[in-house]
């Protein structure tokens, strides 16, 4: 297979680009998302929320190059056996890049572990990963203009699956690459949302980006390892399919009116000051139903 | 052809010629799941291999 751009030989297909285009490519795809979608400029402070896996890694090493100003913040859920690895490359890979980087921890605002909390077998992981996670995001970003997150087009199509499945409404239009603003969340933003997967493991080989295949010991439990697989074998089949659903609800989206895209009243926890839609937020029922137990 | 499959740690040697994607059908294994690799050099579906070959075959999944 050759090249599109310059005849040479391709290492991808889908499109077909040698090495050189293909990162040239990537850095223009992700250049256009954050240019047409509006997500930052040059004069923002862009905190990355990064795992030390391959897709914040890259796109710390996309948006570098791109020139934009860049901070890492690292959350440690305390799943053993994955998280350790992980955070092991992403200290080498920002240390090497001279990049600033800060870690807050699960066990930091619960005194546990999310391995602890599951051992308990009253939690789902996922939801307690999640929720803890955009908690301690927020929490600890509001001195920066935008978050910007490692999703990319897999995660983004399943999602879009996900929510209409379950009828999420509310969480179904709250998607895309950016968050809506409001002043108690830092925006969020998706660099990444048109560039899939393989994409990612590729600019990463290409850029001597360390990255051990882990996978979460949780991720197999969910109904969104279920979809990925149905959609890497539709994409394989009919490549673009994940593209697809992503441009078609980005299309219907833009058809909707304000009010229904506009996230429900927000106030303000009455334990933890943080951002909520009830008196005390998840995050905080959270913490608290774990410290019953394990406590 | 010796090959290493990442994903189930899997080291395998077997005769084989025909292309990667014959060879990740064999395996029933998705193309847009893995990246195969030789000798450091990324290879598309199309490409051509043969039993002296030793490849990696990577997931492209991984987090959570």
């Amino acid at each position: 297979m050759k090249c599109t751009r310059c005849e040479g030989k391709a290492i991808i297909s889908n499109p077909s680009l040698c090495a050189n285009h293909f990162e040239e490519y990537i850095l223009e795809k992700v250049k256009k998302t954050i240019t047409d979608f509006g997500l930052f400029s040059k004069k923002d402070r862009v905190c990355v929320a990064v795992s030390g896996g391959k897709d914040s890694l890259a796109l710390i090493d996309i948006l570098t190059r791109l020139g934009y100003s860049v901070e890492g913040l690292f959350i440690d859920e305390g799943i053993a056996n994955y998280r350790e690895f992980s955070s092991l490359d992403l200290h080498t890979f920002m240390d090497k890049h001279n990049l600033p980087l800060r870690t807050v921890s699960f066990k930091e605002i619960s005194g546990h572990t999310l391995d602890e909390a599951m051992n308990t077998g009253k939690f789902h992981a996922c939801t307690v990963c999640g929720t803890i996670r955009r908690y301690l995001l927020n929490k600890y970003s509001k001195e920066y203009d935008v978050i910007a997150t490692g999703h990319n087009l897999d995660d983004e199509s399943q999602t879009v699956l996900i929510n209409l499945a379950r009828g999420n409404t509310d969480l179904l239009l709250r998607q895309g690459p950016k968050s809506t603003t409001s002043k108690y969340f830092t925006q969020k933003v998706k660099p990444l949302i048109f560039v899939t997967e393989k994409q990612l493991l590729t600019y990463a080989i290409l850029r001597g980006i360390k990255t051990g295949f882990e996978e979460c010991p949780y991720a197999n439990t969910s109904y969104r390892a279920h979809l990925r697989d149905l959609l890497n074998e539709e994409e394989s089949k009919h490549p673009g399919t994940k593209l697809n659903i992503i441009n078609t609800y980005l299309e219907l989206k833009q058809g909707l009116s304000k009010e229904d895209s506009d996230e429900k009243q927000i106030g303000i926890c009455e334990l933890c000051g943080e951002a909520s839609q009830e008196h005390i937020c998840k995050a905080c029922k959270l913490v608290s139903e774990v410290k019953q137990l394990l406590d | 052809m010796k090959i290493y499959i990442e994903r189930s740690k899997e080291h395998k040697e077997f005769e084989f010629k025909g292309t990667v994607q014959d060879l990740l059908n064999n395996l029933k294994i998705i193309s847009e799941t893995v990246l195969v690799v030789r000798q450091g050099t990324i290879l598309t579906e199309d490409e051509q291999l043969t039993n002296e070959d030793t490849l990696k075959i990577l997931s492209v999944v991984s987090g959570g």
